[in-house]
């Protein structure tokens, strides 16, 4: 696909290299040099060269030929956005998804020319699409796209661009694993598909990395949010792969049955909702716009294909109290990432920390109480009057990738500055909704949250700090188990992922127009290896680890329960290499004035049952 | 303009920024409002005491409305009956205490050593001492007989503070002989004090949530919390430790009473329930009644066979107690109440119509009533009726800015007059719509607030104006005045009528900010700057509608800083598109006829700096308001010369 782009990329990084090496990179790193917290204090100490290039050596160096995935090149303070890429790139399940996001997107972008072409009542249909959209007035786009994607004039949105680059990208990086190819690949397609779609990262600046992160994952939102609109709005998208799979004799049957089936389900879910409306609106008096947002969110999620909002997506309850009347208003609110407030320098004091179980670090951090009282009280609209009230900011679901945002960075009058107060990195973290909050002390949660990724900010100010990547290795293979289309069966209601697998048949025969899925996705797609079936799409985009380097590097000792020897990687742009937990642990552990912090961490959700199962 | 400049003069002087209120509400409001958040008994004269949060203490006597005591500003959270009846001393969350004489019903002293809503009262009846309790955590003692004593000129008390509560107070409660005093608050945990020593005693943790309701028992050695965690504690005071649990609400606890032996707790919680519990044995349990809101205070009937049931809407009910044999032979108990003192609706939605004068409010009982905030008080009472539709119906094609506040927390219309974010002096409107006939020029404006603020003084001063600019409007001599800081204390609170008074008028003279002074005490109406501007056909505007001569040279214009619509229409119609003979389009509807090209006016659109800012046919008034003139001058006309009011016309 973007082979050739491959191919240039070693030319340019060499002249970069060269450039750099001379300007800034004074000390070179020594491939022999292997012991990560050296590494790291020697990084601190060169501030100057973090933001940008290895040195030759790392390269050539033996380093780069045991990188075991292929890797990222800095095309010049880019590293941001490749640590972003090697997150997403080992996030569990986000591949998976992303990959049957595109091939539905394919599809029905396929099937609404097709009817375009058919059709001449092109105009009520969009009116239809158009009109009651909720999203389009927040989001702004969206409803240009839709325009713009049916009349096609303007042949994709740039949002729906950037995820399709984003796909390509980690297509491109499968097909490098593939060859055991060693050569640094360039995202440059993304890059500008990124720029192009949002102004704010033009130009060779460092940019934020969380702001980065966040922005992909809306776009990706925002492309889910117009695949399920199209759906919800078309349903000819629907009804003709009935029609003509109906004249396919064979298969008439199946397809009926499942349409039924589908049918009752949807009934179903959308009776769960309005219920779920009814008693908020019985115990909630205040109901205000989020709250409307946010309940229209939770129906489109349920209708749609938003595997963003199963995965990445919590929801925060602001819960107020009048201490007068007693009254409670709860408001509630969509996130993807957990600010994590961090104290200044001058309160730290290491014994204390070490005292108290990270767990509940993060969990006082972010679970928060406050009782508005004097000048600051809270204006009760069953007493009409100010009145003391108490607040507390609770999370009524987590995601399962719960993404936690150190807030590193404070923005004063003099501009902003980063904080490098040390906060515990712990491996595993409980749970702190709203429901295993409240359990008992010595109850066990029903799941807890595990350490998967993390994003490093090495240096003393946003813009010349470094970004790194620590990802845990593994092509998450087990996600990839009886795909049920887009959604990771661990973590799901049966009715959900059912209901799209049943869409899925529908979609499955007119899968002429995906050129990714060449007719194998889906059901029928699934291969049976192992008595396992295995989704089609791990060939297509999924990572594909090096086994010959993992099992040299790890003795052959590891097995993949065994979690104390977790195997992680470190990708430093194009230097990849891999790390046991205790290094790990050892990187994340406490040293006096260090400026390598993490900045963003990245924790799947464990279920104790399903782990308890499986083994 | 000259009188906006004024003002801010005036205000400069008065940093401490000071808020003009008033309340609308009738000359006797006999019931109340809103809840009841305390009730007291005189058995000699048989009277029942109640605070109500319409700010409104009132006194029936034989269960008939006596008197009402008018001094306080908001919700009166608590009242205290001493000296035999004699005094009343109350807590508001105006942040005062106050000390009444209570056979006349007038208030004696008031007391402002608290900084936040008093919530609380305690009463030691043996030693006629009182403690004030509330949200700024701190709590007073006051010897009742140095109170009563309190002059104007002999106006200082000393006050010993119990120190050591760490949050807000929500209640109080002491023992007759006053050796002991305990508060409960959101700390969760009550929390003792001696009151002759003043000396921190113990504190008991035990609750889960705020304690709202506590009695201490004669002779100080146990105790009864009721709590927001729904439970009921008996709490032994010299083991220091729980007694008792009793879960007989299934919601908060937010009142109790216990007989005088501590025998039985009466409780009412936010479940509407009372309940009756043996307290030696809590299994022995009866409910007294369900009332139709949150019980808010208990308080038994002079023989105490039976308890005022006081909750937060306004009606006060007295229920027959079970007595010991109802308890033994577990007979039924009426579920009717003995007596009723019936109470008022509250003022619950209030809505200012775009006249910004009148107000439609909807009460508890789904009535709606329209307000006249320049006359302060109700004009129609409309009934049970459909709210929406009747905002609709009074949509009037106007603009006016805002220039007041409104407030309901006492059930009543609270009107605010300020000066920050809403301006008081903001509206100005014609002399005509504002339904002032005689009127020395037929273009005369006048300021609503203004307008008000004069009438609300008239008395103060007894400032006679010149017979042609004289009062156009007057409130009711009853109308509560009141000056306060904003968003804080009330600095002093009067009726309209009697400002006039010697004491009255001295206080008004310290209290009232000078910019209030300066706008009542200026008899003109008011100088308008004039302000250039150009009216220029939109580029929509076919060329041939216009006059020829108007195009080539777009005419300088003067005029006020505001003016009507109305007469900008009418400049465009004769000047501009050279219908002449349309002199008073706004009088007569039709009056617009097809010019010879084929073209009808029937709008005239302006626009100003490219937006569009009135749409309007001739027979409705729009005045382009002084707040977007206002911001046209500051953002153009201190850099350019000239004023420019891009004003274009649309002929649709």
């Amino acid at each position: 696909m973007t082979i050739l782009e491959n191919e240039v990329n070693p030319i340019h990084l060499h002249i970069s290299d060269s450039e750099y090496s001379n300007s800034h990179c004074k000390r070179k790193y020594s491939s022999e040099d292997k012991d990560p917290s050296a590494k790291k204090q020697l990084l601190e100490v060169e501030s100057n060269m973090l933001n940008g290039y290895r040195s030759e050596n790392r390269h050539n160096g033996d380093n780069m030929q045991e990188a075991p995935v292929a890797s990222l090149s800095n095309m010049g303070n880019t590293c941001y956005l490749n640590s972003v890429l090697y997150t997403l790139r080992f996030a569990p399940t986000f591949l998976h998804n992303l990959h049957h996001l595109i091939g539905d997107l394919a599809l029905v972008n396929g099937r609404l020319s097709q009817n375009r072409a058919k059709t001449s009542s092109l105009g009520r249909n969009i009116g239809a699409i158009g009109g009651p959209n909720s999203r389009s007035s927040s989001s702004g786009t969206s409803s240009k796209d839709l325009f713009s994607i049916a009349s096609d004039v303007v042949p994709k949105s740039k949002v729906q661009i950037v995820t399709e680059r984003l796909h390509d990208l980690y297509m491109t990086m499968h097909n490098l694993e593939l060859k055991e190819s060693t050569d640094p690949y360039q995202p440059v397609a993304l890059l500008h598909a990124v720029r192009e779609a949002n102004a704010i990262f033009e130009g060779n600046h460092q940019q934020d990395a969380h702001e980065l992160l966040l922005y992909l994952l809306d776009n990706i939102r925002e492309t889910c949010d117009f695949l399920s609109t199209q759906l919800q709005h078309n349903p000819d998208l629907l009804n003709e792969p009935e029609s003509t799979s109906s004249s396919n004799s064979g298969k008439m049957w199946g397809v009926r049955r499942s349409w039924k089936k589908s049918q009752s389900k949807k009934e179903k879910i959308s009776k769960e909702s309005i219920n779920e409306e009814i008693i908020n609106g019985s115990t909630i008096a205040e109901v205000d716009d989020s709250e409307m947002n946010a309940n229209s969110d939770m129906q489109q999620k349920k209708i749609g294909y938003n595997f963003l909002a199963e995965d990445f997506e919590g929801i925060t309850l602001v819960r107020t109290k009048c201490l007068e009347c007693e009254t409670i208003t709860e408001r509630k609110e969509l996130f993807y990432d957990i600010p994590v407030p961090i104290m200044s320098d001058d309160d730290f004091d290491i014994t204390e920390i070490e005292n108290i179980d990270p767990s509940d670090i993060y969990r006082n951090a972010c679970v928060t109480f406050e009782k508005l009282c004097d000048a600051n009280k809270y204006l009760c609209e069953k007493c009409e009057r100010y009145n003391e009230a108490n607040r507390e900011v609770l999370f009524e679901t987590l995601p399962n990738i719960m993404i936690l945002q150190l807030k590193r960075f404070n923005t004063s009058t003099s501009g902003v500055h980063k904080v490098n107060t040390y906060l515990p990195t712990p491996l595993n973290l409980d749970c702190f909704c709203e429901s295993c909050y409240n359990l008992e002390e010595d109850v066990l949660s029903p799941h807890y949250y595990r350490l998967c990724c993390i994003i490093m900010h090495l240096g003393g100010t946003m813009a010349s700090g470094h970004y790194i990547t620590y990802v845990k290795a593994s092509n998450y293979y087990n996600s990839y188990h009886d795909c049920s289309r887009d959604l990771p069966k661990s973590s799901l209601s049966a009715s959900c992922s059912e209901k799209s697998l049943n869409i899925l048949k529908f979609l499955k025969p007119r899968a002429v127009a995906n050129s990714f899925m060449e007719g194998r996705n889906g059901i029928s797609s699934k291969s049976i290896l192992n008595g396992l079936k295995i989704c089609k799409s791990i060939d297509c985009c999924s990572v594909k680890l090096n086994k010959n380097v993992l099992e040299n590097a790890l003795n052959s000792q590891v097995k993949r329960n065994d979690h104390e020897e977790d195997l992680w990687l470190e990708c430093d742009d194009e230097s990849i290499r891999y790390l046991k937990s205790p290094e790990l642990t050892q990187i994340l552990g406490y040293k006096p004035n260090s400026t390598a912090t993490p900045y963003l961490l990245f924790y799947s959700k464990i279920n104790r049952n399903y782990e308890k199962n499986s083994d | 303009m000259r009188i906006m400049a004024n003002l801010k003069a005036g205000s400069q002087n008065n940093r401490k920024k000071v808020q003009v209120s008033m309340v609308i509400c009738d000359p006797e409001e006999k019931r109340h409002r809103s809840g009841v958040n305390a009730l007291q008994i005189d058995p000699l004269l048989d009277r029942l005491y109640s605070a109500g949060r319409d700010s409104i203490i009132r006194v029936f006597e034989h269960e008939r409305y006596f008197h009402g005591m008018e001094h306080h500003t908001d919700w009166v959270n608590d009242i205290v009956l001493c000296c035999s009846g004699r005094n009343l001393i109350s807590a508001s969350s105006d942040t005062t205490v106050k000390v009444w004489n209570a056979h006349k019903g007038f208030c004696m002293s008031t007391l402002r050593t608290h900084r936040d809503y008093v919530k609380a009262l305690a009463y030691a009846k043996d030693r006629e001492q009182v403690a004030s309790a509330g949200l700024d955590k701190s709590i007073y003692l006051w010897d009742i007989n140095t109170l009563t004593a309190l002059t104007a000129s002999n106006n200082t008390v000393t006050t010993s503070s119990l120190m050591g509560s760490k949050e807000s107070i929500y209640s109080l409660a002491m023992n007759p002989s006053g050796s002991i005093i305990v508060s409960g608050s959101t700390e969760k945990a009550l929390r003792f004090w001696d009151p002759r020593t003043c000396a921190k005693l113990f504190k008991l943790k035990g609750h889960s949530d705020n304690v709202k309701a506590l009695v201490v028992n004669r002779d100080g050695t146990q105790c009864l919390s009721g709590s927001s965690d729904g439970t009921i504690k008996l709490w032994s005071l010299g083991g220091q430790r729980c007694l008792q649990t009793m879960r007989v609400h299934s919601d908060s606890v937010w009142a109790l009473l216990a007989t005088e032996n501590f025998n039985y707790v009466i409780s009412g919680g936010r479940d509407n329930k009372v309940i009756m519990t043996e307290l030696k044995n809590p299994q022995n349990s009866r409910v007294i009644c369900i009332e139709q809101a949150p019980i808010l205070k208990l308080c038994f009937t002079a023989d105490q066979q039976a308890v005022w049931v006081s909750t937060s809407d306004s009606n006060i009910r007295c229920w027959k107690l079970p007595t010991d044999k109802h308890f033994d032979e577990n007979l039924p108990v009426s579920d009717k109440p003995i007596s009723l003192i019936p109470g008022g609706a509250a003022i619950r939605e209030a809505v200012v119509l775009n006249d910004k004068r009148h107000i439609l409010t909807k009460d508890a009982s789904e009535h709606v009533a329209l307000y006249d905030v320049l006359q302060a008080k109700k004009v129609e009472d409309i009934g049970v009726a459909n709210f929406q539709e009747e905002i609709k119906k009074r949509f009037k094609m106007i603009h006016i800015p805002n220039w007041f506040n409104v407030d309901l927390k006492t059930g009543m219309l609270t009107i605010h007059l300020g000066q920050d974010e809403v301006d008081c002096f903001s509206a100005w409107v014609s002399a005509r719509d504002a339904g002032i006939k005689d009127t020395p020029e037929p273009d005369s404006k006048v300021n609503y607030g203004k307008l008000l603020l004069q009438a609300l003084l008239e008395h103060w001063r007894m400032v006679q104006t010149e017979a042609d600019t004289k009062n156009h409007f007057s409130v009711p001599k009853h109308t509560p005045l009141i000056l306060s800081e904003i968003g804080g204390r009330t600095l002093y609170r009067v009726p309209v009528g009697e400002a006039g008074g010697e004491t009255e008028s001295a206080l008004l003279n310290e209290t009232v900010p000078g910019w209030v002074t300066a706008i009542v005490e200026d008899n003109c109406n008011g100088k308008f700057i004039k302000i250039q501007f150009y009216l220029q056909p939109h580029s929509s505007v076919p060329v041939h509608l216009l006059k020829q001569d108007r195009i080539k040279k777009p005419e300088r214009l003067v005029a006020n800083d505001f003016i009507q619509c109305k007469k900008v229409a009418e400049h465009i119609l004769e000047k501009l598109l050279g219908d002449g003979n349309a002199s008073s389009p706004g009088v007569d509807g039709d009056s617009s006829p097809p010019t010879s090209n084929g073209y009808g006016v029937d709008h005239i659109e302006l626009s100003c700096n490219e937006q569009v800012r009135y749409f309007f046919s001739f027979i409705h008034i729009v005045e382009i308001p002084k707040r977007f003139m206002k911001t046209l001058e500051l953002n153009h006309y201190k850099k350019y010369t000239s004023f420019e009011n891009d004003t274009r016309i649309l002929i649709s």
